[in-house]
């Protein structure tokens, strides 16, 4: 006993956590070698084999038992008769709305018995118009993301609300005293009304409590360089379908940005082109990396992003826009020649042209375009201005930094997170959020995920999916809709901010009282109008006149003096030449929020077709410049290259800050610099999304969100496999023998022309191939095709076809994830999809043409192309795949046998095979995910494109119901539902007004591989570019090959 | 009935050697399953059963998880399972046309090698009909191949050459097996005749059918045989015709070609007969009885046929050079470059240097006489075939139509498990078939003895159709 208490005295300064510890008795460390001690002692080593088997055999009765977990809460009652509009198996849409971008976006949830399955976009709301991108149609994913936090956890471990309530009411009440002084609540941006006046009422209460909120992707640019030019902070809004011509600087408009999706739209709107209807916009977009936005270009110009601010100035001084700037630096003869071209061009539409610039541009650059566009007198017709629709606009990243110092000074004593902030993931590097959350004493993470910042809390306490309740929210022109919940919770334990901030004023109360309440107060309508009012917008998913107002706005001086920040690339000292960081959002998971939703994951990437990763990209000359290479990765044996991959990696580090990450080269890309896309390399976004990809906040500062300049680039031995649907053909062509290996252009794979070609020859004669993209070719035999003609209207039968516009296709996916959640689509995985494997019925192919540092690029969207002469169906040895009297080629999903014959004929190459069960749900709770029109298919059976034949279904029951044909625009598939440019048409051949069949009749629409004769019904129209004559005006075909 | 054949070469390169009686053909070859085995036989044997049981953990496998075990992908949806079934089919391919064309033809050499061949066809197309079952997705209801009558009037769908296919190689197997084992009745009745013990009596002599060596027995057995080499005849076609259509149907390029049929069946004959000589020269040091009969003469006209069937071959890869110029089809002629240059080149270039450059030569009668020099060139030859139909399985598939759908293949793990497991049971399967059944025909030999040498040796052999010129009575062997 007297060594053990020399020992405890001996033990001085080092930490320890019990008696026992210190002491190293034998019993501790026996504890320490079994992983759970407290589950394993009641068993300990005295169960016998008989006792072992009593055991099991009780907790097997007993299993039965737990399932009775449900008490009646009072006498139910039956209903003899079902009410008229509920039906099994028949569907309801809600109106209700998402966040997208940041933003509100209203959307259609589709339900069947209490179950929502599908998203559609809301035609009745300004953002959508009734399409979506694709993450909006993922969002029905999270909702039964089975890694949801279904739990209050202290510590980690589960907790009861009351619990919490109990611990908070406390520490509030401590802070009472102060005023809130040391209370700080931090949440994304708030453009929830209701929610709003929660917190406000909530800082009524702690006068010195703060509010703070942070978006990583955030508009501060937007609307300091808003204040630059008009003195107020504004949110520009654009008329793009006034515009004729477009110049976007570094600006993801259509895709990215808030409103895009309306935005793609009212673009697509200005450039379809049709025989004897030529009137098409001009696209200008600058940028470092192509986005969806530069793929639509018709003239493109990869440049470093710290170089916006120089190109934009020349194209001020050469319209004589009453701008100054102090701006440094030199163009290049292409950057000045593009200029040159983009300013004439504008000055030529004055009033119909419009000067966009993105996010990430600092707001000396926004305010040069808003002189730019005064000048040009498009203020008010292509661009209009309103009040920021954010609650309470902020500007995030001094938001950010703010609380970093509260933090930092100690004056934080309650810390409460709401709604996902992550800060402890995608916070600025250089606050060191991750140290700084620790030591607050009372500090909450609420969320959908126990995710970085919820560990490192005291408490983390679980969040609703808005569908699970009520709320409203802003669009991102103020229009305001409200949510509708579209499912009884799926957690019972889970709670919206909403209702957590209600009940930290200590009013708890339903969402719908909530919400309902707020609006009453806000006169959303005069008292006795009200009911009317509000049932309309709830049914609408829009609130009437909530958007803002458009402001009259003015330059507040002329000249604009304006100071730029000058980045440039520092010269190369020591031999070591440093490189551009731009960071952008990614395509798919945005900020990292959605890392975790495996449809978003496994959507190729719009522009580079990579898969469940983010990689350094940059132009190819760069790559080489550095010593990198990519290597191959065939092989007989599943070798290293396979698993280590082909991406080389590669360390950035600038400042003490430094980064992992693969880099992969990209045609388009300017040199110099690399695109990283944020939202990868999390550790804690449940299990598909956790340690995939690279963090790039791990590089990313409070001083320089966007662009960071002076970054050292030193490639490492290893490689990185990288999941990509399609080859990089442009970069692996090799010539040899003069033989341009694989070059699109021997090929009658798209049929492309310019305006000007095809104002002279729409049928597009004289291009390459022209005849290998039809099928009517000259034939002595008789008409095979009997299905589905039909010459009277007794006989009259539908011939579904379709047609897709390359033209207006911007390449956002949205049609792909679609598909996927209307068809029960299966995720496979990264390794899958690195072996080719990947179950989307609908791709959309991405070819360039040109030169590698400025290639043209091409969109495809390809579903099945139904031919009417289907080569899978010859080889099919068990007639498992046919054709329908509607000349839908069907897959007979319980005759397969899988011999896979029919995907090696196809020459299109749509089908899929389910070479494992890919539909195997570990979790019951995707079950209720699937739609039940749909089959799930099961392992070793061929699956493809139906062209959405259960609702071709529903709408033929339905029309044959009320003894009437189908009528044009009856029946939308979920492809051509989603797309926000409307590329898609669908309809039945066999009516001569269906707009597919004058679409059918355009002279340059074509069939892919016309020449295999298959006859698709599936077929394309030409992609039209509009270049500028006197820029790329040429054809790239001539430029390239031959 | 069949005629004496005499002809100078076959007194050049004896059919036989050694000192050889009636008795002693009977002795020889009947007695190589009753002798101690040698050392090896344990060996190869072990190491075939270790094979023959990993091909049954790897089908297991295969159906418990799926075909994504194996390397397969979109693009490239036949792999190595399509492979290696026309790789076995096309070795089975010798034993047919040994015993059915060369019987028709008059061949003699073919008497001391067909039951040998024949053996391996069997084998061979085995492990060939395992592959095209166990690739389909749901290998459980690949029975729906077949036109069964059910309910839903659900039928095959005829115009599928796959559907082709299931009729070509169960055919072709019944046939080759009925053909061989007719062949074997009279041995085996030789065999029970001489069993030593009572269990290889009683199995002997129930495969062998009542068989008493009657004049009438042997009458209608040499109607039944011939009969059935008529039937295998059109078969040593068809099979490889059909399988060949299996691409030939399709649209693919690559495989929409012409010219495969006649190619496939050379094809088959030339790995086939590389394949007989792959067993035939280690059988002859494993069993030094078998010299005698197989000789070098048999191996030099084996060798011989490989080098004419291997140019026909040859000339179809020409061919399809010529064809995918010809074409001016942009797909075909893309065909051809990314063959020679593409990501696989690598098979290509192996595939004319197993096929069109190694057999060359054999043109040297030295070569052919070398055992060893054979022995490696007849490996080479499987080797070069396998990779051509990598070459026209993969290479067509990973770049078709549509670039954008362009794939690889990589083969996993367990793509070689599958076909190092059928080989393992190839190999099981010969060293059971040298274990217990008479590797030559025996009744065959000495017909054909009597045949050549009746006048030379004298033996006073005045009935030239009297079809049983063995010494031992039946019941005298086995006492």
């Amino acid at each position: 006993m007297e060594e053990k208490r020399n020992e405890l005295q001996g033990a001085g300064e080092q930490f320890w956590r019990s008696l026992d510890e210190l002491e190293q008795s034998p019993e501790f460390e026996a504890l320490l070698q079994q992983e759970f001690p407290r589950q394993a002692a009641p068993l300990g080593n005295f169960v016998s084999r008989r006792q072992f088997l009593r055991l099991m055999g009780a907790s097997m009765a007993l299993a039965g038992l737990s399932a009775c977990g449900y008490k009646p809460q009072g006498p139910i009652i039956s209903r003899p008769k079902t009410p008229e509009d509920r039906l099994t198996g028949v569907s309801h849409y809600y109106a209700t709305a998402v966040l997208t971008n940041g933003y509100g976006f209203g959307v259609l949830g589709r339900v069947y018995e209490g179950r929502p399955v599908k998203l559609e976009g809301n035609p009745d709301h300004p953002t959508s118009l009734g399409a979506t991108d694709a993450i909006v149609q993922a969002q029905i994913l999270d909702l039964y993301d089975p890694d949801r936090s279904q739990n209050v956890l202290r510590f980690g471990r589960i907790e009861t609300w009351r619990a919490f309530e109990a611990d908070i009411q406390n520490a509030l009440a401590q802070q009472a005293a102060k005023g809130g002084a040391g209370i700080r609540i931090l949440t994304g941006r708030v453009v929830s009304p209701t929610l709003a006046a929660q917190i406000r009422k909530f800082l009524q209460t702690y006068p010195q409590a703060k509010w703070y909120q942070y978006e990583p992707i955030n508009r501060d640019n937007v609307y300091e360089g808003a204040r630059l030019a008009f003195g107020e902070w504004l949110n520009p809004i654009y008329r793009l379908r006034n515009a004729k011509v477009i110049v976007a600087l570094d600006s993801d408009f259509l895709y990215t940005e808030p409103g895009a999706v309306r935005y793609a739209r009212e673009f697509a709107d200005g450039r379809r082109i049709r025989d004897g209807q030529t009137d098409m916009n001009r696209l200008y977009v600058a940028e470092p990396m192509f986005t969806v936005t530069g793929m639509s270009a018709d003239e493109h110009l990869p440049i470093r992003s710290s170089k916006i601010a120089r190109l934009l100035y020349e194209i001020a001084k050469l319209l004589g826009a009453p701008v100054q700037a102090t701006v440094e630096g030199e163009l290049t003869e292409t950057e000045q020649k593009w200029a040159q071209v983009a300013a004439g061009d504008l000055v030529a539409h004055r009033g119909q042209s419009i000067m966009i610039v993105g996010e990430a541009q600092p707001p000396a650059v926004h305010a040069m375009a808003h002189a730019i566009n005064a000048h040009l007198g498009n203020l008010g017709r292509t661009v209009v201005f309103t009040a920021p629709p954010e609650e309470q606009p902020v500007l995030h990243q001094e938001q950010i930094r703010q609380l970093a110092q509260d933090l930092a000074n100690n004056a934080v004593e309650v810390l409460i997170m709401l709604g996902g902030a992550n800060p402890a993931y995608n916070a600025p590097v250089d606050l060191k959020f991750g140290e700084l959350i620790p030591k607050v004493p009372f500090s909450v993470h609420h969320g959908m995920y126990v995710d970085e910042t919820a560990a490192l809390c005291v408490w983390h306490l679980p969040e609703s999916h808005p569908f699970e309740a009520w709320g409203d929210v802003r669009a991102f022109d103020g229009t305001a809709s409200i949510q509708q919940p579209l499912i009884f919770p799926l957690y019972p334990n889970t709670r919206t901010t909403l209702e957590l901030m209600a009940q930290l004023n200590g009013a708890p109360a339903e969402t719908f009282k909530l919400v309902q309440d707020h609006w009453k107060q806000a006169k959303l309508a005069p008292e006795a109008q009200f009911d009317a009012v509000w049932r309309k917008g709830v049914h609408d998913g829009v609130l009437p006149r909530t958007a803002k107002p458009v402001k009259q706005v003015a330059l507040k001086q002329t000249p604009l003096v304006v100071q730029s920040p000058i980045y440039e690339l520092a010269p190369v000292q020591a031999g070591v030449k440093t490189y551009e960081v731009r960071f952008a959002p990614d395509p798919t998971v945005y900020d990292g929020r959605f890392a975790n939703n495996a449809w978003l994951q496994e959507l190729p990437k719009p522009v580079t077709r990579v898969c469940w990763d983010n990689l350094a990209y940059m132009s190819l000359k760069t790559f080489e410049e550095l010593g990198l290479r990519r290597k191959g990765t065939w092989a007989f044996f599943e070798d290293a290259s396979f698993v280590k991959g082909d991406a080389p990696i590669v360390t950035l580090s600038v400042n003490g800050q430094a980064m992992r990450v693969a880099a992969y080269p990209i045609p388009g890309h300017a040199d110099d610099c690399i695109t990283l896309h944020l939202g990868y390399g999390r550790t804690r976004a449940g299990e598909k999304g956790s340690g995939t990809g690279f963090n790039a906040y791990l590089l990313r500062t409070s001083d320089a969100p966007w662009i960071r300049t002076g970054v050292e680039v030193v490639p490492q031995p290893e490689r990185y496999p990288v999941a990509r649907t399609e080859e990089h053909h442009l970069i692996d062509t090799r010539q040899k023998d003069g033989v341009k290996l694989d070059s699109t252009d021997h090929r009658p794979v798209i049929l492309t022309g310019l305006l000007e070609e095809f104002k002279k020859d729409p049928e597009l004669k004289d291009k390459p191939h022209r005849k290998g993209y039809k099928w009517e070719h000259p034939t002595m035999y008789p008409e095979r095709w009997q299905y589905d003609r039909y010459e009277n209207p007794d006989n009259y039968r539908n011939a579904w076809a379709m047609v897709i516009d390359p033209t207006v296709c911007t390449g956002c996916s949205a049609c792909v994830t679609a598909c996927q959640a209307e068809n029960n689509i299966p995720v496979v995985g990264k390794t899958e999809v690195m072996r080719g494997r990947e179950m989307l019925w609908l791709r959309i192919d991405r070819y360039f043409k040109g030169k590698a540092e400025n290639p043209r690029v091409y969109q495809v969207p390809v579903p099945c192309m139904h031919c009417e002469s289907a080569p899978c169906e010859l080889v099919c040895p068990v007639a498992a795949t046919v054709h329908d009297h509607e000349g839908l080629n069907a897959m007979v999903y319980n005759r397969c046998v899988g011999t896979r014959y029919c995907s090696n004929n196809c020459p299109y190459k749509v089908r899929r095979f389910n070479f494992y069960r890919y539909s195997y749900m570990k979790s019951p709770v995707l079950h209720l995910l699937q739609n039940p029109d749909v089959t799930v298919r099961g392992r070793g059976v061929m699956e493809k494109c139906t062209y959405c034949v259960q609702r071709i279904s529903k709408a033929r029951i339905l029309a044959k119901r009320e003894n009437r044909p189908i009528r044009d625009g009856e029946v939308i598939t979920a492809c051509q539902q989603a797309c926000p440019t409307q590329a898609i048409v669908f309809g039945n051949l066999n009516d001569p007004d269906a707009r597919v069949t004058q679409l059918r009749k355009q002279p340059h629409n074509f069939s892919i591989l016309g020449e295999l004769n298959a006859r698709p019904r599936t077929t394309y129209l030409a992609k039209i570019d509009n270049p500028h004559p006197e820029l790329s005006g040429v054809e790239a075909d001539h430029a390239t090959d031959h | 009935m069949q005629q004496t054949i005499k002809s100078p070469e076959i007194k050049e390169f004896p059919l036989f050697e050694g000192q050889q009686t009636y008795e002693r053909i009977t002795d020889q070859i009947t007695s190589i399953p009753t002798d101690r085995h040698p050392m090896a036989w344990t060996i190869v044997f072990g190491l075939g059963l270790i094979g023959a049981f990993a091909l049954l953990m790897a089908l297991v496998y295969l159906v418990a998880v799926g075909t994504g075990i194996w390397g397969i992908n979109q693009p490239v949806a036949w792999g190595f399972a399509i492979i290696n079934f026309v790789w076995w089919i096309g070795i089975g391919h010798a034993g047919t046309l040994i015993s059915a064309i060369l019987l028709l033809l008059r061949q003699a050499w073919r008497m001391s090698i067909n039951r040998f061949a024949e053996a391996m066809t069997i084998f061979a197309v085995m492990c060939a009909g395992i592959f095209p079952l166990f690739h389909t997705g749901r290998p459980w209801v690949a029975y729906w191949l077949f036109p069964i009558p059910n309910w839903t009037a659900m039928w095959p769908q005829f115009r599928s050459p796959l559907e082709w296919d299931v009729w070509a190689v169960s055919t072709y197997f019944t046939v080759s097996l009925l053909f061989w084992y007719m062949g074997l009745i009279p041995d085996l009745a030789k065999m029970r005749d001489r069993a030593k013990s009572q269990l290889a009596r009683a199995l002997n002599g129930v495969f062998a059918l009542g068989w008493r060596n009657s004049a009438i027995h042997w009458m209608r057995w040499e109607q039944a045989y011939l009969l059935l080499a008529g039937l295998s005849t059109p078969l040593v076609l068809s099979v490889h015709s059909i399988v060949s259509l299996d691409f030939a149907i399709s649209i693919v390029p690559g495989w929409h070609v012409t010219i495969f049929p006649p190619y496939f069946v050379a094809g088959a004959i030339f790995s086939g007969f590389a394949m007989v000589l792959t067993l035939v020269i280690p059988f002859r040091i494993l069993y030094p009885k078998l010299k005698d009969y197989i000789t070098m003469n048999h191996i030099d006209m084996m060798a011989k046929v490989m080098l004419a069937t291997g140019w026909i071959v040859f000339y179809g890869y020409l061919c399809e050079m010529f064809f995918g110029w010809y074409s001016g089809n942009q797909f075909e002629q893309f065909l051809v470059v990314n063959r020679f240059f593409g990501p696989y080149w690598a098979a290509y270039w192996a595939l004319i240097f197993c096929n069109g450059i190694v057999p060359q030569l054999l043109w040297s009668p030295k070569i052919r006489q070398n055992l060893l020099v054979l022995f490696i060139i007849s490996i080479i030859v499987n080797i070069g075939m396998w990779f051509e139909r990598f070459v026209i399985v993969v290479m067509s598939l990973h770049r078709d139509f549509f670039p954008s759908a362009w794939g690889m293949y990589t083969p996993t793990g367990s793509d070689w498990w599958l076909y190092l497991g059928t080989i393992g049971f190839f190999i099981m399967m010969m060293f059971l078939f040298a274990r217990f059944i008479p590797m030559l025909a025996v009744a065959e030999l000495k017909e054909l003895w009597y045949k050549l040498y009746h006048g030379h040796n004298g033996h006073g052999g005045v009935h030239a159709h009297e079809p049983k010129p063995t010494a031992p009575a039946p019941q005298g062997g086995g006492q």
